[in-house]
Protein backbone atom coordinates (compact mmCIF):
# COMPACT_ATOMS: atom_id res chain seq x y z
CA UNK A 1 0.00 0.00 0.00
CA UNK A 2 2.28 2.75 -1.13
CA UNK A 3 2.97 5.29 -3.83
CA UNK A 4 -0.04 3.87 -6.24
CA UNK A 5 -2.86 3.75 -3.85
CA UNK A 6 -1.96 7.34 -3.13
CA UNK A 7 -1.87 8.14 -6.43
CA UNK A 8 -5.21 5.95 -7.37
CA UNK A 9 -6.90 7.98 -4.26
CA UNK A 10 -5.84 11.33 -5.69
CA UNK A 11 -7.14 10.32 -9.20
CA UNK A 12 -10.07 9.04 -8.03
CA UNK A 13 -11.04 12.18 -6.30
CA UNK A 14 -10.82 14.19 -9.33
CA UNK A 15 -12.37 11.30 -11.71
CA UNK A 16 -15.06 9.57 -10.64
CA UNK A 17 -15.54 6.03 -11.54
CA UNK A 18 -12.13 5.81 -11.92
CA UNK A 19 -10.85 1.83 -11.13
CA UNK A 20 -7.53 2.16 -11.70
CA UNK A 21 -7.72 -0.63 -14.05
CA UNK A 22 -8.59 -3.41 -11.67
CA UNK A 23 -10.98 -5.48 -13.92
CA UNK A 24 -9.73 -6.44 -17.02
CA UNK A 25 -13.14 -5.66 -18.58
CA UNK A 26 -12.91 -2.24 -17.42
CA UNK A 27 -9.95 -1.07 -19.07
CA UNK A 28 -10.63 0.66 -21.74
CA UNK A 29 -13.46 2.49 -19.52
CA UNK A 30 -10.89 3.35 -17.02
CA UNK A 31 -8.71 4.78 -20.32
CA UNK A 32 -11.65 6.67 -21.34
CA UNK A 33 -13.21 8.41 -18.80
CA UNK A 34 -9.06 9.42 -17.35
CA UNK A 35 -9.03 11.02 -20.84
CA UNK A 36 -12.05 12.59 -20.89
CA UNK A 37 -11.87 14.45 -17.29
CA UNK A 38 -8.26 15.24 -18.64
CA UNK A 39 -9.61 16.69 -22.62
CA UNK A 40 -12.28 18.38 -20.07
CA UNK A 41 -9.66 20.37 -18.05
CA UNK A 42 -7.89 21.57 -21.08
CA UNK A 43 -11.00 22.56 -22.99
CA UNK A 44 -12.07 25.02 -19.75
CA UNK A 45 -8.38 25.75 -20.36
CA UNK A 46 -8.86 26.85 -23.80
CA UNK A 47 -12.39 28.86 -23.15
CA UNK A 48 -10.60 30.70 -20.66
CA UNK A 49 -7.56 31.38 -22.86
CA UNK A 50 -10.46 32.96 -25.49
CA UNK A 51 -10.91 35.30 -22.99
CA UNK A 52 -7.56 36.32 -22.66
CA UNK A 53 -7.66 36.72 -26.85
CA UNK A 54 -10.67 39.07 -26.43
CA UNK A 55 -9.04 41.54 -23.67
CA UNK A 56 -6.16 41.66 -25.61
CA UNK A 57 -7.52 42.06 -28.89
CA UNK A 58 -9.40 45.43 -26.87
CA UNK A 59 -6.02 46.47 -25.32
CA UNK A 60 -4.29 46.22 -28.91
CA UNK A 61 -1.73 43.61 -27.13
CA UNK A 62 1.24 42.60 -29.38
CA UNK A 63 0.82 38.87 -27.59
CA UNK A 64 -2.68 37.87 -29.50
CA UNK A 65 -1.18 36.29 -32.75
CA UNK A 66 1.54 33.97 -30.10
CA UNK A 67 -2.17 33.92 -27.54
CA UNK A 68 -3.68 32.48 -30.81
CA UNK A 69 -1.15 29.88 -31.45
CA UNK A 70 -1.26 28.79 -28.30
CA UNK A 71 -5.22 28.40 -28.29
CA UNK A 72 -4.93 26.37 -31.34
CA UNK A 73 -2.43 24.24 -29.50
CA UNK A 74 -5.03 23.71 -26.91
CA UNK A 75 -7.69 22.64 -29.37
CA UNK A 76 -5.69 19.99 -31.22
CA UNK A 77 -4.53 18.72 -27.93
CA UNK A 78 -7.82 18.46 -26.50
CA UNK A 79 -9.02 16.57 -29.58
CA UNK A 80 -5.95 14.60 -29.68
CA UNK A 81 -6.98 13.56 -26.08
CA UNK A 82 -10.48 12.95 -26.33
CA UNK A 83 -10.91 11.40 -29.39
CA UNK A 84 -7.72 10.10 -31.26
CA UNK A 85 -6.25 7.85 -28.75
CA UNK A 86 -9.26 6.34 -28.48
CA UNK A 87 -7.81 4.38 -31.65
CA UNK A 88 -5.46 2.26 -29.07
CA UNK A 89 -7.77 1.15 -27.04
CA UNK A 90 -8.18 -1.91 -28.96
CA UNK A 91 -5.04 -2.66 -27.83
CA UNK A 92 -6.41 -3.73 -24.29
CA UNK A 93 -7.79 -6.09 -25.42
CA UNK A 94 -4.40 -7.92 -26.92
CA UNK A 95 -1.91 -6.15 -24.27
CA UNK A 96 -1.34 -8.67 -21.16
CA UNK A 97 -1.37 -5.94 -18.31
CA UNK A 98 0.61 -6.54 -15.88
CA UNK A 99 1.01 -5.43 -12.68
CA UNK A 100 4.11 -2.94 -13.61
CA UNK A 101 2.16 -1.68 -16.74
CA UNK A 102 -0.96 -0.63 -14.47
CA UNK A 103 1.52 1.13 -11.99
CA UNK A 104 3.32 2.82 -14.86
CA UNK A 105 -0.85 3.75 -16.30
CA UNK A 106 -1.85 4.60 -13.01
CA UNK A 107 1.71 7.23 -13.01
CA UNK A 108 0.72 8.22 -16.39
CA UNK A 109 -2.69 9.43 -15.29
CA UNK A 110 -1.31 10.94 -12.03
CA UNK A 111 0.82 13.25 -14.54
CA UNK A 112 -1.29 13.99 -16.85
CA UNK A 113 -4.14 14.96 -14.72
CA UNK A 114 -1.49 16.96 -12.79
CA UNK A 115 0.26 18.73 -15.99
CA UNK A 116 -3.47 19.91 -17.36
CA UNK A 117 -4.18 21.64 -14.16
CA UNK A 118 -0.92 23.12 -14.47
CA UNK A 119 -1.70 24.02 -18.29
CA UNK A 120 -5.17 25.57 -16.92
CA UNK A 121 -3.32 27.35 -13.97
CA UNK A 122 -0.67 28.59 -16.80
CA UNK A 123 -3.84 30.33 -18.59
CA UNK A 124 -5.49 31.76 -15.64
CA UNK A 125 -1.82 33.31 -14.81
CA UNK A 126 -1.69 34.44 -18.76
CA UNK A 127 -5.25 36.38 -17.89
CA UNK A 128 -3.48 38.26 -15.31
CA UNK A 129 -0.65 39.52 -16.76
CA UNK A 130 -2.56 41.42 -19.71
CA UNK A 131 -1.72 44.57 -18.29
CA UNK A 132 2.17 43.86 -18.24
CA UNK A 133 3.19 43.14 -22.11
CA UNK A 134 6.49 41.99 -20.17
CA UNK A 135 5.06 39.17 -17.80
CA UNK A 136 2.65 38.42 -20.46
CA UNK A 137 5.07 36.85 -22.70
CA UNK A 138 6.79 35.32 -19.65
CA UNK A 139 2.78 33.43 -19.42
CA UNK A 140 3.01 32.76 -23.31
CA UNK A 141 6.19 30.78 -22.82
CA UNK A 142 5.44 28.93 -19.70
CA UNK A 143 2.26 27.78 -21.10
CA UNK A 144 3.80 26.95 -23.78
CA UNK A 145 5.83 24.65 -22.01
CA UNK A 146 3.08 23.27 -20.18
CA UNK A 147 1.43 22.15 -23.54
CA UNK A 148 4.75 20.31 -24.21
CA UNK A 149 4.97 18.96 -21.34
CA UNK A 150 1.23 17.63 -21.87
CA UNK A 151 2.27 16.23 -25.46
CA UNK A 152 5.34 14.02 -24.13
CA UNK A 153 3.36 12.92 -21.20
CA UNK A 154 0.87 11.64 -24.15
CA UNK A 155 3.04 10.07 -26.06
CA UNK A 156 5.07 8.40 -22.71
CA UNK A 157 1.39 7.09 -21.94
CA UNK A 158 0.91 5.46 -25.70
CA UNK A 159 3.67 3.56 -25.33
CA UNK A 160 2.75 2.30 -22.28
CA UNK A 161 -0.56 1.22 -23.52
CA UNK A 162 0.70 -0.45 -26.75
CA UNK A 163 3.18 -1.91 -24.98
CA UNK A 164 6.58 -0.63 -26.30
CA UNK B 1 -41.16 -4.22 -37.10
CA UNK B 2 -38.96 -1.36 -34.82
CA UNK B 3 -38.67 1.75 -36.01
CA UNK B 4 -34.71 2.66 -36.40
CA UNK B 5 -33.75 6.39 -36.27
CA UNK B 6 -30.61 6.58 -37.68
CA UNK B 7 -28.05 8.77 -40.08
CA UNK B 8 -26.74 6.60 -42.25
CA UNK B 9 -23.51 7.50 -44.41
CA UNK B 10 -23.18 11.06 -44.02
CA UNK B 11 -21.24 13.10 -45.63
CA UNK B 12 -18.11 14.64 -45.25
CA UNK B 13 -19.55 18.43 -45.62
CA UNK B 14 -23.08 17.41 -43.67
CA UNK B 15 -23.93 19.35 -40.64
CA UNK B 16 -27.35 18.52 -40.13
CA UNK B 17 -29.69 16.03 -40.98
CA UNK B 18 -33.43 15.52 -40.65
CA UNK B 19 -35.28 11.59 -40.24
CA UNK B 20 -37.77 12.20 -42.98
CA UNK B 21 -40.25 10.61 -40.92
CA UNK B 22 -41.97 13.20 -38.62
CA UNK B 23 -44.23 10.19 -36.55
CA UNK B 24 -42.44 8.12 -34.17
CA UNK B 25 -43.30 5.14 -32.25
CA UNK B 26 -42.52 4.62 -29.00
CA UNK B 27 -39.98 1.60 -28.51
CA UNK B 28 -38.46 3.08 -31.83
CA UNK B 29 -34.16 2.64 -32.04
CA UNK B 30 -32.25 5.53 -31.95
CA UNK B 31 -28.90 5.47 -32.81
CA UNK B 32 -26.06 8.05 -32.55
CA UNK B 33 -23.12 7.95 -34.12
CA UNK B 34 -19.70 9.43 -32.59
CA UNK B 35 -19.18 12.88 -33.15
CA UNK B 36 -23.63 13.30 -33.50
CA UNK B 37 -26.10 14.79 -31.50
CA UNK B 38 -29.84 13.72 -32.14
CA UNK B 39 -32.73 16.45 -31.19
CA UNK B 40 -36.07 16.15 -31.08
CA UNK B 41 -37.73 19.13 -31.92
CA UNK B 42 -41.61 20.24 -32.74
CA UNK B 43 -42.44 23.79 -34.20
CA UNK B 44 -38.78 25.11 -34.39
CA UNK B 45 -38.74 24.49 -30.92
CA UNK B 46 -35.80 22.09 -29.18
CA UNK B 47 -37.69 19.27 -27.03
CA UNK B 48 -35.14 16.54 -25.94
CA UNK B 49 -31.61 15.66 -26.98
CA UNK B 50 -29.54 12.91 -27.00
CA UNK B 51 -25.83 12.11 -27.39
CA UNK B 52 -23.53 8.98 -28.83
CA UNK B 53 -25.16 5.50 -27.82
CA UNK B 54 -28.39 3.35 -29.22
CA UNK B 55 -31.01 4.46 -27.32
CA UNK B 56 -34.46 2.59 -27.02
CA UNK B 57 -37.31 6.13 -27.14
CA UNK B 58 -39.03 5.53 -24.18
CA UNK B 59 -41.45 7.89 -22.13
CA UNK B 60 -38.68 8.40 -19.55
CA UNK B 61 -36.20 9.15 -22.13
CA UNK B 62 -38.26 11.90 -23.69
CA UNK B 63 -39.79 13.55 -20.83
CA UNK B 64 -40.25 16.69 -22.58
CA UNK B 65 -41.81 15.64 -26.17
CA UNK B 66 -44.50 12.91 -23.60
CA UNK B 67 -45.26 15.99 -21.41
CA UNK B 68 -46.13 17.59 -24.72
CA UNK B 69 -48.38 14.97 -26.54
CA UNK B 70 -50.23 14.46 -23.51
CA UNK B 71 -49.11 11.24 -22.10
CA UNK B 72 -50.60 8.75 -24.69
CA UNK B 73 -49.11 5.59 -26.19
CA UNK B 74 -49.96 6.64 -29.60
CA UNK B 75 -47.03 7.27 -32.28
CA UNK B 76 -46.49 11.07 -31.51
CA UNK B 77 -45.40 13.76 -34.37
CA UNK B 78 -41.26 14.92 -33.83
CA UNK B 79 -39.05 16.58 -35.90
CA UNK B 80 -35.51 14.47 -35.65
CA UNK B 81 -32.52 16.45 -36.48
CA UNK B 82 -28.97 15.01 -36.60
CA UNK B 83 -25.93 17.46 -35.78
CA UNK B 84 -22.48 17.09 -37.06
CA UNK B 85 -20.05 17.57 -33.98
CA UNK B 86 -17.34 17.64 -36.60
CA UNK B 87 -15.27 20.51 -37.93
CA UNK B 88 -15.84 22.23 -40.94
CA UNK B 89 -14.40 24.15 -43.76
CA UNK B 90 -15.63 26.99 -45.23
CA UNK B 91 -14.46 29.28 -48.19
CA UNK B 92 -15.23 33.14 -48.11
CA UNK B 93 -14.48 35.74 -50.17
CA UNK B 94 -15.79 39.77 -50.32
CA UNK B 95 -15.58 42.93 -50.66
CA UNK B 96 -15.45 45.78 -47.94
CA UNK B 97 -14.20 49.41 -47.32
CA UNK B 98 -11.42 50.53 -45.17
CA UNK B 99 -11.62 52.91 -42.76
CA UNK B 100 -10.40 55.46 -45.13
CA UNK B 101 -12.79 53.76 -47.86
CA UNK B 102 -10.52 51.86 -49.82
CA UNK B 103 -12.15 49.27 -51.57
CA UNK B 104 -10.64 46.16 -50.52
CA UNK B 105 -11.76 42.41 -51.89
CA UNK B 106 -10.66 39.72 -49.51
CA UNK B 107 -10.88 36.05 -49.55
CA UNK B 108 -9.76 33.23 -47.56
CA UNK B 109 -10.86 29.75 -45.16
CA UNK B 110 -12.14 29.34 -41.95
CA UNK B 111 -13.27 25.91 -39.90
CA UNK B 112 -16.11 26.09 -37.88
CA UNK B 113 -17.85 23.71 -35.44
CA UNK B 114 -21.35 23.16 -33.48
CA UNK B 115 -20.27 23.56 -30.15
CA UNK B 116 -23.53 23.97 -28.75
CA UNK B 117 -26.46 21.84 -30.35
CA UNK B 118 -29.39 22.98 -28.65
CA UNK B 119 -28.42 26.73 -29.34
CA UNK B 120 -27.20 26.19 -32.89
CA UNK B 121 -30.68 24.52 -33.55
CA UNK B 122 -32.38 27.06 -32.08
CA UNK B 123 -31.00 30.06 -33.63
CA UNK B 124 -30.40 28.80 -37.13
CA UNK B 125 -32.26 25.73 -37.58
CA UNK B 126 -35.26 26.18 -36.27
CA UNK B 127 -34.92 30.35 -35.94
CA UNK B 128 -34.39 30.31 -39.67
CA UNK B 129 -36.50 27.32 -40.78
CA UNK B 130 -33.23 25.74 -42.48
CA UNK B 131 -33.49 21.73 -42.16
CA UNK B 132 -30.77 20.51 -45.17
CA UNK B 133 -27.09 21.54 -44.83
CA UNK B 134 -26.93 23.13 -47.92
CA UNK B 135 -29.42 26.15 -46.68
CA UNK B 136 -27.24 26.17 -43.45
CA UNK B 137 -24.22 25.86 -44.98
CA UNK B 138 -25.20 29.28 -46.88
CA UNK B 139 -26.56 31.24 -43.90
CA UNK B 140 -23.39 29.82 -42.07
CA UNK B 141 -21.13 31.72 -44.69
CA UNK B 142 -23.53 34.98 -45.30
CA UNK B 143 -23.12 35.20 -41.52
CA UNK B 144 -19.58 34.84 -41.88
CA UNK B 145 -18.98 37.09 -44.17
CA UNK B 146 -21.28 39.66 -42.93
CA UNK B 147 -19.15 40.11 -39.97
CA UNK B 148 -15.79 40.05 -41.89
CA UNK B 149 -16.50 42.78 -43.95
CA UNK B 150 -18.01 44.86 -40.42
CA UNK B 151 -15.29 44.36 -38.92
CA UNK B 152 -12.43 44.83 -41.61
CA UNK B 153 -13.92 48.30 -42.07
CA UNK B 154 -12.63 49.23 -39.16
CA UNK B 155 -9.22 49.05 -39.83
CA UNK B 156 -7.01 51.33 -42.04
CA UNK B 157 -5.60 50.06 -45.43
CA UNK B 158 -2.06 50.51 -44.27
CA UNK B 159 -2.80 48.11 -41.34
CA UNK B 160 -4.79 45.50 -43.94
CA UNK B 161 -1.49 45.32 -45.94
CA UNK B 162 1.08 45.54 -43.48
CA UNK B 163 -0.35 43.93 -40.29
CA UNK B 164 -2.31 41.31 -41.80
CA UNK B 165 -1.38 39.14 -39.27
CA UNK B 166 -2.30 40.95 -36.08
CA UNK B 167 -5.97 42.39 -37.85
CA UNK B 168 -6.74 38.96 -39.02
CA UNK B 169 -6.26 37.36 -35.68
CA UNK B 170 -8.16 40.84 -34.17
CA UNK B 171 -10.81 40.22 -36.06
CA UNK B 172 -11.01 35.93 -35.82
CA UNK B 173 -11.48 37.02 -32.30
CA UNK B 174 -14.62 39.05 -32.86
CA UNK B 175 -15.94 36.84 -35.01
CA UNK B 176 -15.59 34.11 -32.83
CA UNK B 177 -18.10 36.24 -30.15
CA UNK B 178 -20.20 36.09 -33.22
CA UNK B 179 -19.74 32.65 -33.61
CA UNK B 180 -20.14 31.84 -30.46
CA UNK B 181 -23.74 33.52 -30.44
CA UNK B 182 -25.28 30.41 -32.78
CA UNK B 183 -23.40 27.66 -31.15
CA UNK B 184 -20.79 27.58 -33.25
CA UNK B 185 -17.27 27.58 -32.69
CA UNK B 186 -14.73 29.63 -35.26
CA UNK B 187 -11.83 27.32 -34.70
CA UNK B 188 -9.89 29.35 -37.03
CA UNK B 189 -9.34 31.65 -39.79
CA UNK B 190 -7.34 32.63 -42.53
CA UNK B 191 -6.82 35.48 -44.78
CA UNK B 192 -5.28 34.58 -47.67
CA UNK B 193 -6.00 37.48 -49.89
CA UNK B 194 -6.74 41.12 -49.99
CA UNK B 195 -6.26 43.27 -52.80
CA UNK B 196 -7.38 47.14 -53.57
CA UNK B 197 -7.87 49.09 -56.71
CA UNK B 198 -4.69 50.30 -58.77
CA UNK B 199 -5.08 53.93 -57.66
CA UNK B 200 -5.11 52.56 -53.75
CA UNK B 201 -2.27 50.32 -54.46
CA UNK B 202 -0.41 52.99 -55.60
CA UNK B 203 -1.18 55.21 -52.33
CA UNK B 204 -0.91 52.37 -50.49
CA UNK B 205 2.70 52.12 -51.59
CA UNK B 206 3.56 55.72 -51.03
CA UNK B 207 2.01 55.46 -47.60
CA UNK B 208 3.96 52.24 -46.66
CA UNK B 209 7.12 53.91 -48.27
CA UNK B 210 7.30 56.83 -46.43
CA UNK B 211 5.04 56.35 -43.64
CA UNK B 212 3.29 59.63 -44.74
CA UNK B 213 -0.56 58.55 -44.99
CA UNK B 214 -1.55 62.26 -44.63
CA UNK B 215 0.47 63.89 -47.29
CA UNK B 216 -0.18 60.83 -49.39
CA UNK B 217 -4.15 60.80 -49.39
CA UNK B 218 -3.97 64.26 -49.60
CA UNK B 219 -2.62 64.01 -53.55
CA UNK B 220 -5.86 62.74 -55.28
CA UNK B 221 -4.05 60.91 -57.36
CA UNK B 222 -0.38 60.02 -58.71
CA UNK B 223 -1.26 62.38 -61.52
CA UNK B 224 -1.65 65.06 -59.70
CA UNK B 225 1.91 64.39 -58.24
CA UNK B 226 3.47 64.80 -61.12
CA UNK B 227 1.58 68.13 -62.33
CA UNK B 228 2.08 69.58 -58.53
CA UNK B 229 5.74 69.41 -59.06
CA UNK B 230 5.77 71.13 -62.51
CA UNK B 231 5.54 67.94 -65.20
CA UNK B 232 3.78 68.15 -67.67
CA UNK B 233 0.77 65.69 -68.22
CA UNK B 234 2.71 63.45 -70.68
CA UNK B 235 5.38 63.35 -67.47
CA UNK B 236 3.80 60.64 -66.43
CA UNK B 237 2.60 58.35 -63.05
CA UNK B 238 5.58 56.72 -62.78
CA UNK B 239 7.92 59.71 -62.78
CA UNK B 240 5.93 61.72 -60.40
CA UNK B 241 5.55 58.66 -58.22
CA UNK B 242 9.30 58.51 -58.16
CA UNK B 243 9.83 61.80 -56.67
CA UNK B 244 7.29 61.65 -53.93
CA UNK B 245 9.30 59.58 -51.61
CA UNK B 246 12.02 62.20 -51.02
CA UNK B 247 9.07 64.95 -51.18
CA UNK B 248 7.80 63.78 -48.65
CA UNK B 249 10.53 62.52 -46.38
CA UNK B 250 12.74 65.68 -46.52
CA UNK B 251 11.21 66.84 -43.37
CA UNK B 252 11.73 64.02 -41.74
CA UNK B 253 15.54 63.40 -42.58
CA UNK B 254 17.10 67.09 -43.21
CA UNK B 255 20.59 65.15 -42.92
CA UNK B 256 20.14 63.62 -46.68
CA UNK B 257 21.46 65.78 -48.90
CA UNK B 258 18.31 66.40 -51.38
CA UNK B 259 19.02 63.49 -53.52
CA UNK B 260 18.55 64.46 -57.28
CA UNK B 261 16.20 62.97 -58.99
CA UNK B 262 18.54 60.73 -60.75
CA UNK B 263 18.24 61.93 -63.92
CA UNK B 264 15.46 60.02 -65.21
CA UNK B 265 15.19 56.41 -65.20
CA UNK B 266 12.43 54.37 -65.42
CA UNK B 267 9.82 53.91 -62.56
CA UNK B 268 10.19 50.44 -60.96
CA UNK B 269 8.14 47.56 -63.11
CA UNK B 270 4.32 48.07 -63.14
CA UNK B 271 4.71 51.87 -63.13
CA UNK B 272 6.28 51.04 -66.72
CA UNK B 273 3.08 52.47 -68.23
CA UNK B 274 5.20 55.56 -68.74
CA UNK B 275 8.52 56.56 -69.36
CA UNK B 276 9.39 60.56 -67.96
CA UNK B 277 10.45 62.77 -71.01
CA UNK B 278 13.96 61.58 -71.62
CA UNK B 279 14.26 58.69 -69.61
CA UNK B 280 16.93 56.34 -69.53
CA UNK B 281 16.53 52.63 -71.26
CA UNK B 282 12.91 51.39 -71.21
CA UNK B 283 13.47 48.91 -68.60
CA UNK B 284 15.53 50.34 -65.66
CA UNK B 285 14.22 50.78 -62.50
CA UNK B 286 14.76 53.02 -59.33
CA UNK B 287 15.71 52.76 -56.10
CA UNK B 288 12.96 53.58 -54.10
CA UNK B 289 15.02 54.20 -51.30
CA UNK B 290 17.85 56.94 -52.98
CA UNK B 291 16.53 57.49 -56.26
CA UNK B 292 19.15 55.88 -58.38
CA UNK B 293 18.69 54.39 -61.40
CA UNK B 294 19.52 50.39 -60.67
CA UNK B 295 19.73 47.12 -62.57
CA UNK B 296 16.66 45.56 -63.82
CA UNK B 297 15.79 42.96 -61.05
CA UNK B 298 18.71 43.81 -58.54
CA UNK B 299 18.28 42.31 -55.25
CA UNK B 300 19.84 45.20 -53.86
CA UNK B 301 20.64 49.28 -54.64
CA UNK B 302 24.14 49.01 -56.12
CA UNK B 303 24.36 52.86 -54.79
CA UNK B 304 23.34 53.00 -51.46
CA UNK B 305 23.57 49.64 -50.88
CA UNK B 306 20.03 49.05 -49.62
CA UNK B 307 18.16 45.80 -50.04
CA UNK B 308 15.57 45.86 -52.99
CA UNK B 309 12.59 43.51 -52.21
CA UNK B 310 10.55 41.89 -54.45
CA UNK B 311 7.28 40.20 -55.00
CA UNK B 312 7.29 37.14 -56.91
CA UNK B 313 6.29 38.80 -60.00
CA UNK B 314 9.66 40.68 -59.70
CA UNK B 315 7.90 44.22 -58.66
CA UNK B 316 9.71 46.49 -55.98
CA UNK B 317 7.19 45.88 -53.00
CA UNK B 318 7.97 48.21 -49.92
CA UNK B 319 9.18 46.87 -46.31
CA UNK B 320 7.19 45.05 -44.24
CA UNK B 321 4.76 44.48 -46.68
CA UNK B 322 2.61 41.36 -47.03
CA UNK B 323 1.33 41.99 -50.12
CA UNK B 324 2.50 43.45 -53.66
CA UNK B 325 1.04 47.00 -54.18
CA UNK B 326 1.10 46.21 -57.87
CA UNK B 327 0.22 43.45 -58.32
CA UNK B 328 -1.57 42.04 -55.03
CA UNK B 329 1.11 38.65 -55.19
CA UNK B 330 1.62 37.34 -51.76
CA UNK B 331 5.26 38.27 -50.44
CA UNK B 332 7.08 36.00 -48.10
ZN1 LIG C 1 19.66 53.04 -53.48
ZN1 LIG D 1 3.89 42.40 -57.82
Amino acid sequence: MGKETKLLEKIELIVPGYHGYKKKELLREDDRIVRGKVADIIALARKDLERAMQRCAMLNCAQLVAIDTMRKKLIALESRIRHAEAGYSGYFDRISVREKEIERLIEYDAKLIETAQAVEAAVKRLNGAMADPNSLGMAVFELDDKVRELEELLDGRKRVIMGD
Amino acid sequence: MVQVIEWTNPGEDEIIWRYPNEVIKWGAQLIVHEYEVAIFMRDGKVYDVFGPGRHTLTTQNLPLLYKLVGGSNSPFKATVIFVSMKQFQGRYGGETQTRELAPVKYYGVYWFKVSDPVLFLTEVVGGQSLYDTQDVTKFIRAYFNEGMMKHLSAYSIVDLFQNLDMVSTQVKVKLMEDFRRLGLELVDVKIEGVNTTDEWRQRLFWIMQTGNAQAVMQMDTAKQVAAELGKSEGAAIGAGMMIMPQLLQQPAQPAQPTQPYAGGGAPPAGYQGAQPAGAAQPNQEICPYCGKPIPPGARFCPYCGHEIKRCPNGHIVPEGAKFCPVCGAKIE
